[in-house]
């Protein structure tokens, strides 16, 4: 993906909706209808992909749901559906935001962001091991289809699979060890650095920073 | 001729086992030299041990007149030594082509602006200037290679260690690997298995075989010199 391409929210604005959104939803004790303004905005720009974020969102919702469940058993109903509800509206709000965006670009934007660089290189290099996990772990599916392995409940699938999670383990050594010699050989002194300048802003941003704050602040239609 | 690096009796041990013993190696002010051998017989290993990322077991490394005798002796020279992995995916260190190329340059306190002039200039000399703002883990290995080659180069080595650098590429970026190494004027290292590749950059090619003998091979006329040296530095022309 091109680093320039701009999706409907810019990564940095995107990033801080998340975290006001976020913070704020956590710290509320009654939840209104009005707090899904931004939601709406959001869903509306992410049209075509709402199926699959849906189901991502369901997905994330199995242990959600647990602990709901766990809490409304011992008559705290009030918590399990506050837990609930703000957990979702949180989920959504990420998903939707961050939906078509890579590791690498919010990387990026937390670069943009001045963070700390700690953080920043931190959750950089742990994107860029996950991707090359990822990528070996496709290659493996490849090579175990190639050679015509069926998965099934015997000591051979069993064995191939502990297999598997033993080279993967041992290849993000391998890839530790060679990203501490690409540091020393160039100079890396604990920060990675940009040479990009700052993305302009979208009307797009402005709306769903807006938005953001209305929802955050006008409370309308109690829900619990 | 000043020398950039001189090995005598140079030996190595990897996982308990002796990879070879009493290497001698002399490498002129911008000369170009490949070493090939036999898989898992040392090659990365010399090269990682000019580098500085490990020691020899026994012997003498001197990098542009310095003796390397701790892996603290290598802080000195370690701008001069420029390294290029057989995975590129290994060598980037930013998410961005412009800013992992730009690296070495801001990691040094040079300006943004200057450094961004030369990495701009740089991806156009190798021709991939189109590539500047693209995600490095989403290039294919062609390119990865020229960015990771590229990252090398604006940081203007004197000398250049190249693992494997034909490793995943077509005939066609052999071929712009091959015009882009030919006009690079500095020392250069390169380990690899492709015998052709190395004889239209390098002047000679030495063998490195498990049992530690190697040859030096004048690629420019291979007909007049064919030398083999010994553990002891004998040479013989045959």
């Amino acid at each position: 993906m091109d680093q320039t391409s701009h999706p409907p929210i810019t990564p940095c604005v995107a990033l801080l909706l998340a975290l006001v959104y976020g913070c704020t939803i956590a710290l509320q004790t009654h939840m209104y209808l009005s707090m899904s303004l931004i939601l709406f905005f959001l869903a509306w720009l992410k049209r075509r992909f709402l199926l699959i974020i849906f189901k991502r969102l369901v997905m994330l919702n199995t242990l959600i749901v647990f602990i709901a469940l766990t809490l409304y058993w011992q008559h705290q109903e009030h918590l399990a559906g506050l837990m609930l509800l703000r957990s979702n509206l949180m989920l959504l709000c990420i998903l939707l935001l961050f939906h078509g965006c890579n590791e690498f670009t919010i990387a990026i934007a937390m670069q943009r962001l001045a963070l700390p660089h700690k953080i920043t290189t931190l959750f950089f290099f742990t994107s860029k091991s996950i991707f090359l996990i990822r990528h070996e772990l496709e290659l493996f599916k490849n090579t175990l289809r190639i050679r015509g392995f069926t998965p099934k409940t015997d000591l051979l699938s069993y064995k191939t699979l502990a297999g598997f999670i033993g080279t993967l383990v041992i290849k993000a050594l391998e890839r530790s060890v060679a990203l501490q010699k690409a540091m020393l050989l160039r100079g890396f002194q604990g920060e990675i650095y940009t040479l990009s300048r700052r993305q302009s802003l979208s009307s797009n941003d402005a709306i769903a920073t807006l938005l953001t704050l209305i929802s955050l602040f006008w409370h309308q239609g109690y829900l619990l | 001729m000043s020398c950039s690096l001189t090995m005598k009796n140079i030996s190595a041990v990897r996982n308990g086992v002796t990879l070879y013993t009493g290497i001698t190696l002399n490498l002129s002010h911008k000369e170009k030299i490949a070493i090939i051998g036999p898989n898992g017989c040392g090659k990365t290993t010399l090269l990682e041990m000019i580098a500085g990322l490990s020691l020899p077991q026994s012997g003498l490394l001197e990098l542009f007149h310095r003796p390397m005798r701790s892996l603290d002796d290598f802080k000195t020279v370690r701008t001069m030594i420029g390294y290029l992995f057989q995975d590129s995916d290994n060598q980037f260190l930013a998410p961005i082509v412009e800013d992992d190329v730009a690296f070495s340059l801001l990691a040094q306190g040079i300006p943004k602006e200057e450094a961004a002039l030369k990495t701009a200039m740089m991806l156009q000399d190798l021709g991939i200037a189109h590539l500047a703002k693209k995600v490095v883990y989403h290039l294919s290995g062609g390119e990865k290679k020229l960015v990771a080659l590229a990252g090398v180069l604006i940081a203007e080595p004197k000398l250049m260690l190249l693992d494997e650098p034909t490793n995943g590429l077509d005939n066609a970026m052999q071929q712009k690997l091959v015009s882009i190494l030919r006009k690079i004027d500095k020392s250069i290292i390169i380990v690899s298995h492709h015998r052709e590749f190395l004889e239209s950059i390098v002047d000679t090619i030495y063998t490195m075989t498990p049992k530690g003998l190697r040859g030096t091979f004048n690629a420019s006329n291979p007909q007049k010199y064919y030398i083999w040296r010994t553990y002891d530095g004998h040479e013989t022309t045959l």
